[in-house]
């Protein structure tokens, strides 16, 4: 073997010090996932997904916490058409009705409604009783806030519960999404991030999951406290939003 | 499980008879490399990730036409490698990868006098600062070969690319590189 150079050497030693993003773990259930028939896969997440809740089990394979699943999809998502500010904010993003207040909100939905006070009060708040109890407060957008996907949302705050309901979201995200498990204020919570994942709904009595066209997603942080599970979506980083996450009560 | 851990071959001859624990095991054993592969191929983490899925996906389902007794490694690197190109350009990207240091200093290291440590320091980041200008054929092929630790086969296998186009590439490299450390950084 021919002697290495001094640059060589160096190349080798630097190749020890390199940071590289942290090694996914493959899981056997992945190997086996069909390439991808979504509807197929709806299907089995939804099966497979109630047997592990009923087990007590975290499903393996794809990742959940409970109320939502996301799957991988090996396919770029179709592009989403940018949103036009032509209807009402609760119909176009299919929010339910406008609440006068969060005391009102938690009074339909029958569970405390927690706010994240470094977002002060909310601008609007919604409320929606299928397929799960949903609450969304809304903020519009601001410097520390700027609007995603819609010209009037800074910030989209959703609480559903889903510890006693078959009625779950799932999330297929494309190759550009980054998907990160993160512990949100000492809880399991998941990160999406990157290109926009999208969302299904299954509702609630069965019946086959359709696609929530109005909710493909941009930076979402997803986790699960005491039946309740809390979504954030908002153009900010991870940090951020795991701060923002932290002033939830 | 017996004391000592399986060999490839063994694993390999355990998952074709359709043991999936074996498989499991080569899939822990090659997770870092064939991610990193990947990593280096696409500059991407999300890209990284799905391609190296799809590579341990696709040579599950191949494994009744591997080689018995053919090593492992290789062969899986340039399934993983194919999957990290598709992903690239279905993505409709440009290998963007842009390399850092993990820190300044390792831990059971001898500690280094300051004026060492400052120096090692600006070295380090002189040559990843050239690394990361090269040209991306030759940054890809330094990559897997210096910095994976890939040999010039599984280099190949990786990109897929002749084995004499590896080390010539390697050679003109080194060579560029070498110019670029001796080159005066403008900008």
């Amino acid at each position: 073997m021919a002697e290495l150079s001094p640059l060589e050497r160096e190349l080798f030693a630097l190749g020890r010090e390199i940071e590289w993003p942290a090694t996914p773990t493959f899981k056997p259930l992945s190997l086996r996932r069909p390439v991808i028939d979504r509807r197929l896969v709806i299907a089995l997440l939804a099966a497979a997904l109630a047997a592990a809740l009923a087990a007590g089990a975290v499903a393996a394979g794809y990742l959940h916490i409970p109320g939502v699943s996301i799957q991988r999809s090996s396919k770029p998502l179709p592009a989403r058409s940018p949103t036009l500010a032509t209807s009402p904010l609760g119909e176009r993003l299919d929010l339910g009705a406008v609440e006068p207040s969060v005391t009102a909100a938690a009074r339909d939905a029958g569970f405390p409604v927690l706010m994240p006070a470094a977002l002060g009060q909310p601008d609007q708040v919604f409320y929606k009783a299928t397929p799960v109890p949903l609450v969304t407060l809304v903020y519009a957008p601001r410097p520390d806030l700027p609007a995603g996907a819609d010209p009037e949302v800074g910030a989209l705050f959703m609480e559903f519960r889903s510890a006693d309901t078959t009625s779950f979201l799932f999330k297929t995200a494309g190759p550009g999404t980054r998907i990160e498990r993160v512990t949100v204020d000492g809880t399991d919570g998941i990160w999406l991030e990157g290109q926009p994942h999208e969302v299904f709904v299954q509702p609630s009595g069965g019946g086959s999951a359709y696609p929530d066209r109005v909710r493909l997603a941009g930076n979402t942080l997803l986790w699960y406290r005491n039946g309740v599970t809390y979504r954030l979506e908002a153009n900010v980083s991870k940090v951020r939003a795991l701060q923002i996450a932290g002033t939830v009560g | 499980m017996e004391g000592r851990p399986l060999d490839d071959v063994e694993l390999v001859a355990r998952a074709r008879r359709g043991d999936e624990h074996a498989y499991e095991e080569l899939v822990l054993r090659y997770s870092d490399i064939a991610f990193r592969t990947a990593y280096v191929a696409t500059g991407s983490t999300a890209d990284a990730e799905e391609a190296a899925l799809e590579g341990f996906v696709k040579a599950h389902r191949a494994l009744s036409r591997f080689r018995e007794g053919a090593p492992f490694r290789p062969w899986l690197l340039r399934i993983v490698g194919n999957e990290a190109r598709n992903q690239r350009r279905a993505a409709g990207r440009r290998e963007g990868l842009e390399l850092k240091v993990a820190r300044a200093d390792r831990a059971g290291d001898a500690a280094p006098s300051p004026e060492a440590a400052v120096l090692a320091a600006e070295r380090r980041a002189e040559l990843l600062a050239a690394l990361n200008r090269l040209d991306p054929d030759f940054r890809q092929v330094v990559a897997c070969r210096y910095l994976l630790e890939l040999n010039v086969a599984e280099t190949a296998a990786a990109l897929d690319l002749p084995e004499g186009t590896v080390k010539s590439r390697l050679s003109r490299g080194l060579d560029h590189l070498r110019e670029l450390l001796e080159a005066p950084v403008h900008g």
